[in-house]
């Protein structure tokens, strides 16, 4: 069964309307929420891996509080979540982590609402590219402005 | 064909008026003053709508609602009245009008009444034409749906219900899968034999292997009684075997055996019982790269999928939400739900240019939790879930399987603005650069109208 959903944030960076929608559609169709904390770290440096030890520590803490902070309210609603930190290249770490796990139903971009807007750049963000390789759809989620309310116009 | 209209009223004036009003939107119209001599018409003709005041000599409207609706149930009903109460509003609903209308109205107010009572008619007629197929076919469940893929589906089910072949039943979570397995059973030379359904990524793999084949008494700790297996309780029948992408590796091998040599034995026993099942398969996973990764069998992928079935998403057929939207709500109301006569436009627009991600199974949801909140006989946008109301959602999804034909995606690309611009052609021509004779000529041939 892939009743689950799987919400995806970029940098800590998270937009509360695409946590609304992922919570929202979890309890209509009873499925469970997965969150993956991307943060974008290159490896490929000469780099002493002991000068990144302590900023890997840092992010793990700082991200592992916010990833925990997300998932409560879920919890609370009585969702079933369960919360994964990748580090390194966003697009590869996703690729990595959808291959270790059974499909999901749907994949919502929890990082902002400007997604649609830089899929149609001609330098797009790394998960448009992506988005076509996908098993099942990824959604971005804005607010709506009154203007684009869908059949007021009509009435 | 064109809507007719009957409108009653003893006040010749609002009678012209409203008369007037529907012409120029092209209905054909009769109006009359006396509603006994209206009654008398409707014996000769049939009329879609009957639009009537409530106070009038001779009869008035609550009687001629309920003499209507005993003889013509199929028309649609719209009270007015200038001395509206709640009671009689909801008297009303109660014996079937469509809508009661408070005087004074607009005449905006009063053609989108119409409309509304026109659509509802429009989307229940459709409906009633499949049940009746439904009937005619001792109950056999049948996809709810007019798009041409779903229309395409429904002849292949006929087509290969009767031969015993295999099937595999390909689509997204919601998608219908469980329904048309049931459709190609209830029309197979099965039907009298049961039809059994086992999820195969809800057991680990000792329980399915005991769930399929059952045990012998003493067979393992616990086992005190023997039990058959489900493909033994399904002999003569059909076997539904549902997300068969995760049935464990090794389990694939014994259930091979046992469709190709046509006998099982228990866990535990060394009995060998004959079985005579159908299998029908279904899973929402790519099923050919997981054979491609070794994770699905390749024998077994060939055994199962003699015929495919691709199921399309919701947002594949868009055309079909309105459809399955008043079924669902028929069906809700069979079972004891609220009787819902519309779904505002406002309801309508948000439902339509939603994702669905959850598929109609998410419709099904949306539709259930709005009826149940709902104060009136009318689904309307607040009785959405918020965050359909308040968010707006973008889906990125790469074509599944072969590329899109430049046809598809021009047929795609009109029914989308055909949602999106509310079928305002000069609009949808605008954006299109292309002139209207055009547009028709392109809806017309993708069978879009």
């Amino acid at each position: 069964m892939n009743h689950e959903v799987l919400i995806i944030f970029e940098n800590e960076q998270v937009f509360s309307g695409a946590l609304t929608y992922a919570r929202e559609y979890a309890m209509r169709t009873e499925s469970r929420v997965s969150f993956l904390m991307l943060v974008s770290m290159s490896f490929s440096t000469h780099d002493f891996m002991g000068a990144k030890r302590n900023i890997l520590q840092k992010i793990e803490a700082k991200a592992g509080r916010l990833l925990a902070e997300l998932t409560e309210t879920f919890i609370q609603k009585g969702i079933e979540t369960s919360s994964a930190l990748r580090i390194g290249d966003p697009s590869q770490e996703v690729l990595k982590f959808l291959a270790d796990r059974p499909s999901f139903q749907a994949i919502v971009w929890g990082s902002g609402e400007d997604l649609p807007a830089s899929c149609k750049k001609a330098v797009k963000h790394w998960i448009c590219d992506l988005a076509e390789n996908l098993e099942c759809p990824l959604l971005t989620v804005s607010k709506r402005s009154k203007k684009k309310y869908p059949g007021k116009k009509g009435r | 064909m064109t809507p007719r209209i009957m409108i009653i009223d003893d006040d010749r004036l609002t009678l012209k008026r409203l008369r007037r009003l529907l012409e120029k939107k092209g209905y054909k119209v009769s109006s009359y003053t006396n509603p006994l001599g209206a009654l008398k018409q409707m014996e000769n003709f049939r009329y879609h709508l009957v639009i009537t005041d409530v106070k009038m000599p001779g009869m008035d409207g609550m009687d001629l609602l309920i003499n209507i609706k005993s003889h013509l149930s199929a028309t649609e009903v719209i009270l007015m009245t200038g001395y509206a109460s709640i009671d009689k509003a909801i008297e009303a609903t109660r014996e079937g009008a469509f809508y009661y209308l408070e005087k004074p109205f607009t005449p905006e107010q009063f053609l989108d009444t119409v409309e509304k009572a026109l659509h509802h008619l429009q989307v229940h007629r459709e409906i009633d034409k499949s049940n009746i197929i439904k009937k005619k076919e001792s109950d056999i469940p049948v996809i709810i749906g007019k798009s041409p893929k779903i229309r395409e589906i429904e002849i292949l089910v006929h087509q290969i219900a009767p031969t015993d072949c295999s099937v595999l039943i390909t689509g997204d979570s919601g998608s219908g899968k469980e329904l048309v397995a049931r459709s190609i059973h209830a029309l197979s030379q099965r039907a009298k034999g049961p039809f059994v359904p086992v999820n195969c990524g809800a057991f680990n793999e000792t329980l399915l292997d005991n769930e399929l084949f059952g045990h012998e008494k003493g067979a393992f700790t616990g086992a005190d009684s023997s039990k058959a297996g489900l493909l033994e309780i399904a002999d003569k029948g059909t076997v539904f075997l549902d997300e068969i992408g995760e049935m464990p590796h090794s389990m694939q091998v014994k259930l091979l055996r046992i469709l190709q040599e046509k006998e099982l034995m228990r866990v535990g026993g060394n009995r060998i019982i004959p079985v005579d099942v159908r299998v029908v398969s279904a899973t929402s996973k790519d099923l050919k790269a997981e054979v491609a990764a070794g994770v699905f069998r390749k024998d077994m992928y060939y055994r199962i999928n003699v015929v495919n079935i691709k199921l399309p998403s919701l947002k594949e057929r868009p055309e079909d939400i309105p459809l399955l939207a008043y079924h669902i709500l028929k069906r809700l109301y069979r079972n004891g739900g609220r009787k819902i006569n519309s779904i505002s436009p406002r309801a309508f627009a948000l439902i339509n240019n939603y994702a669905f991600p959850g598929n109609v199974r998410e419709l099904e949801n949306i539709l259930e939790r709005a009826a149940a909140i709902t104060d009136s006989d009318e689904i309307r946008a607040c009785d959405l879930p918020s965050d359909l109301i308040e968010l707006e959602l973008h889906a990125y999804q790469r074509p599944k399987g072969t590329m899109m034909t430049l046809a598809e995606i021009e047929k795609d690309y009109i029914s989308h603005l055909l949602r999106t611009t509310h079928h305002t052609r000069t609009k949808i021509a605008e954006i299109l650069g292309i002139d209207r004779a055009s547009l028709w000529r392109k809806i017309k041939k993708f069978d879009l109208d």
